[in-house]
């Protein structure tokens, strides 16, 4: 079973409650991998206490990127006008390539008369299984700087983790989705079972929480919202079932607690399990557990 | 030549849009022309946080494959497609899988009988905007929630204004969150970068790696740091501020203040509405320190 925690807008806390509701997993299922999707800003790991071990460590090397000979260029400009990713420009008199935009797709290379660009493979990023201090298996992965992030990594994380749970057993995967609508988010979405919107009652992040769940609905996943920082506008969070058209599984207040369980490096639900914030986790995640267990 | 002026940071929900907004309207008040670029395309959401108004909407495009009647179905187009986006019924046609599409035409390039036609998707929307003050000019880039191509739309609007903003005095691009290609084409094309953060682990984290990412390609002393909700208790702001100083980066605080959640959830500047708290004053400041060292 693949949940994957998302929302439109950065900083609503998804990885707040993707790391509590692994370790909420942990004991009510027996078990459970967390999967950090977020490969340009990776916190998962962090989140869960930081790593115990390492257990398994592989680069990616997914891209190929254009190399023009400058000897054979004639300045001809077809691959300038050919590439749909911006990748070629013309500077000082010479045609250059901006890697970090190249896709490698070769249209480039087809249409140069002369011959004059060849590719080469560059590193991506890293992809890496470490137990957390929770226990808990995070696979996750780490972007080169500057580099494209493509759906494909996210696949190839969800893969590993798939393949983990199968060799380990364990029936639950928490996916902790990259921010926005793109196609790292895509790829998170495609193939899961569960999405929970983690929303803010505020314009930015409802808008972002829209667009998902727009999305959302090209793909067989059935969608469902927690309301993060709800007192931050109790009018609006009242209306958010409303304004989003899926169930809302919970609604969890904003406290100071989150960012002190983060400096600490202490899981919330974990150690302050009194804490009304923590009550209202746990409440919104029981939901979900129905949910996820009733059908 | 018009000063660009990035904000960006590596996590989502740090203040990027909002500081972006404020900035931008406290130098139209100062200098005149100012450009405000939302090229948060996932979820850009500059608009409402200062009432604004709609001029013209430019539909983005990228090239898709359309196979006619000159086909034999030789199989060229399926085996050179990058993102194995075509697929050969046997005896009956080639057929596209839109979704994997990235619009390279490669297929169309290397087609020996002529037999794939140009036909178009939409990416994305560029919005050309005004605030009701008259004093800022907008251009919002957004995402077609149904496009996978997000990076290419961040690009798309870096070129769309690339030749508009000479008669601007500054132009304020807000950057998505992350690390990868897209937030690398909004630096490349920044004078000068502020790197919004906040005082947790990880923010701490995030902004770490945008650093690194900055130092790989840009001179790190126009790299500006503001740390928002500074005052949050239980963070970890003096391994922030420590980091920073090792560093030797110019960075400014900005307390936490409901006041500023508040102008935020009504979508007014908070530096109109608020002119004397302390967030409005240190926009100011950053707002002189850049008009000082960036003439």
């Amino acid at each position: 079973m693949e949940i994957v925690v998302a929302s439109g807008k950065g900083g609503t806390g998804k990885t707040f409650i993707s790391s509590n509701f692994s370790i909420f997993l942990k004991e009510k299922a027996k078990g459970v991998i967390a999967v950090d999707a977020d490969v340009e800003a990776p916190d998962l790991l962090i989140a869960l206490g930081g790593a115990l071990r390492t257990l398994w460590k592989k680069d990616i090397f997914e891209s190929e990127k254009a190399e023009i000979n400058q000897e054979k260029c004639t300045l001809c400009e077809n691959c300038i006008s050919i590439c749909t990713f911006h990748a070629l420009k013309k500077n000082n008199g010479k045609i250059t390539v901006v890697p970090e935009f190249c896709e490698g797709c070769k249209a480039c290379y087809y249409v140069c008369p002369e011959k004059a660009i060849s590719f080469y493979m560059k590193k991506t990023g890293t992809l890496y299984v470490a137990v957390s201090k929770t226990g808990i298996p995070v696979v996750t992965g780490d972007l080169s700087l500057g580099e494209r992030n493509m759906g494909h990594i996210v696949y190839e994380i969800k893969n590993v983790a798939k393949s983990l749970a199968l060799k380990e057993n364990i029936n639950y995967r928490v996916i902790d989705a990259a921010p926005g609508i793109g196609c790292t988010v895509i790829s998170s979405i495609a193939g899961a079972d569960y999405l929970i919107v983690v929303v803010e009652p505020m314009t930015p992040s409802l808008k972002g929480a829209r667009r998902l769940i727009e999305l959302s609905k090209h793909f067989n996943v059935k969608a469902y919202a927690i309301v993060n920082k709800y007192d931050l506008n109790v009018s609006v969070s009242e209306r958010i079932n409303k304004l989003l058209g899926v169930p809302i599984l919970g609604k969890i207040r904003y406290d100071n607690l989150v960012v002190e369980s983060y400096s600490q490096m202490l899981p919330l639900i974990k150690y302050f399990p009194k804490a009304d914030i923590v009550k209202e986790m746990i409440n919104s995640f029981e939901n979900i557990w129905e949910v996820v267990t009733s059908e | 030549m018009s000063k660009v002026i990035a904000v960006a940071g590596g996590k989502g929900g740090t203040g990027k849009s909002l500081i972006a907004v404020s900035l931008a309207y406290i130098l139209s008040l100062n200098n005149g022309k100012v450009l405000l670029v939302d090229a948060d395309v996932e979820n850009p959401c500059t608009y409402t946080l200062i009432p604004s108004y709609e001029i013209s909407n430019v539909e983005i495009t990228e090239f898709r494959p359309k196979i006619n009647e000159r086909c034999t179905l030789c199989g060229a187009c399926v085996k050179l497609c990058p993102e194995h986006a075509l697929m050969i019924i046997p005896n009956k046609s080639v057929i596209l899988m839109e979704n994997l599409c990235s619009g390279c035409s490669v297929c169309k390039i290397i087609c020996p009988y002529n037999a794939i036609d140009e036909d178009h998707y939409i990416t994305g929307w560029i919005k050309h905007m005004r605030s009701e003050n008259d004093n800022l000019d907008m251009i919002v880039g957004e995402l077609n929630p149904s496009s996978r191509r997000a990076v290419n739309m961040i690009i798309n609007v870096i070129e769309y204004i690339g030749d508009k903003n000479l008669k601007y005095q500054y132009t304020v691009i807000d950057s998505p969150p992350g690390t990868g290609s897209g937030v690398y084409a909004i630096l490349r094309e920044a004078n000068v970068t502020l790197a919004i953060t906040e005082p947790t682990r990880l923010g701490l984290n995030d902004l770490e790696k945008f650093y690194l990412l900055y130092k790989k390609y840009g001179d790190i002393r126009n790299l500006l740091v503001v740390i928002n909700k500074s005052s949050l208790k239980g963070g970890i702001l003096e391994k922030v501020i420590s980091f920073i100083e090792k560093n030797k980066l110019t960075y400014w605080m900005i307390p936490y203040d409901i006041k500023v959640v508040e102008a935020y959830s009504r979508g007014l500047p908070v530096v109109q509405l608020y002119p004397d708290i302390s967030f409005s004053k240190v926009i100011k400041d950053i707002a002189y320190y850049i008009s000082k060292e960036y003439e």
